[in-house]
């Protein structure tokens, strides 16, 4: 091998060791960073609790305004469009749906806004309602597909297979 | 003259593969102290996420708070409001007050809201915030706030702002 084929060939070795190298680093470094950006154990608890308490107390606070047992009959008769329930406050009469969307939209709002963005689906065989806070109006929410890949809670909210509702809530 | 070149070529590798050295060495300094200080940083944080939760947790079973079946048992996540109103009416700032509650509630910020209009209110349960600047971890949790002269079943938010140092 003459000398300059050999020189040339050396600092091409040494380039490639050089970019594999940079490679190695880059990898390690996304490796690295990416793990940490990773929820806690215990943020994920704390989701977790948080979600289905959220549940567990609306379904079973009074709802005074329609003249039923607890907010779950209200659900109820909207999900199963029964449309039995009728809700007056002092300015104004709702129908249970619309109750419902009041309702709902204020509690998770209070409750959840401020801490992550959430998505919450209320389903029957008959219907479906969609709430989230990252559209500006609730229709909007109605198309949305789920955007957070892990369900956190569910909880059926009827006794029967008949009426049997499905609350999800859905966090990051 | 042919030597002097070859010498001046491996001069020339050694100073590339020390160049390299250097960059390697640096860089690996650089991203050990970074990832550090991040790991020690994010180890901190979790430990005080535990800790609020852990915090949190002992309010939500303080017998000063929670509410009584008819049969005499405690009911999950239920606060009485009646317990909660006289709670609310201590003077917060008074040191016997503090020191009742410091082992369950640090130093912290405790205050439960309701969302009907009829006691639409802040009650605070505890405050106990820190002269010095401190960083706050805030937690929420949904509980029930029972009236048992009127039978009322109220949603209401717990929510703890837990002051760290950090």
């Amino acid at each position: 091998m003459s000398g300059g084929l050999k020189k040339k060939a050396q600092s091409e070795a040494l380039g490639l060791a050089v970019v594999v190298i940079l490679i190695i680093i880059g990898i390690t470094l996304m490796i690295i960073l990416g793990s940490g950006k990773k929820a806690s154990k215990e943020q994920e608890n704390y989701i977790e609790k948080l979600s289905s308490n959220t549940l567990y107390a609306m379904l079973n606070m009074d709802a005074d305004e329609c003249r039923v047992d607890s907010f779950q009959d209200v659900i109820k008769d909207c999900i199963n469009q029964n449309n039995f329930v009728m809700c007056t406050t002092i300015d104004q009469t709702y129908t249970s749906c619309e109750y419902m969307d009041i309702v709902i939209n204020q509690t998770l709002f209070k409750t959840i806004a401020d801490q992550f963005d959430y998505y919450m689906e209320v389903s029957s065989i008959a219907m479906k309602k969609k709430y989230c806070n990252y559209e500006t109006t609730l229709e909007n929410c109605q198309d949305k597909k789920r955007p957070f890949k892990r369900k956190k809670f569910s909880l059926p909210a009827g006794y029967g297979y008949s009426d049997d509702i499905l609350l999800k809530i859905y966090l990051p | 003259m042919r030597t002097n070149k070859k010498a001046q070529i491996r001069l020339a590798e050694n100073i590339m593969v020390i160049i390299i050295f250097v960059f390697i060495l640096v860089f690996g300094i650089a991203f050990f102290t970074v990832y550090q200080k991040q790991t020690s940083g994010t180890k901190h944080k979790e430990r005080e996420e535990k800790a609020a939760s852990s915090v949190l947790a002992k309010i939500m079973a303080l017998p000063e708070l929670k509410c009584l079946s008819s049969t005499g048992q405690e009911e999950v996540n239920c606060f009485d409001l009646y317990k909660v109103k006289v709670l609310n009416a201590e003077n917060h700032t008074q040191p016997e007050f503090i020191d009742h509650f410091y082992d369950i509630m640090l130093e912290s910020k405790v205050s439960l809201e309701t969302l009907k209009s009829e006691i639409d209110e802040i009650f605070t349960i505890y405050e106990n915030e820190p002269v010095v600047k401190h960083d706050t971890l805030t937690k929420k949790m949904p509980v029930f706030l029972y009236d048992p002269i009127n039978e009322q079943k109220y949603y209401a938010i717990l929510k703890l702002d837990y002051y760290y140092v950090r």
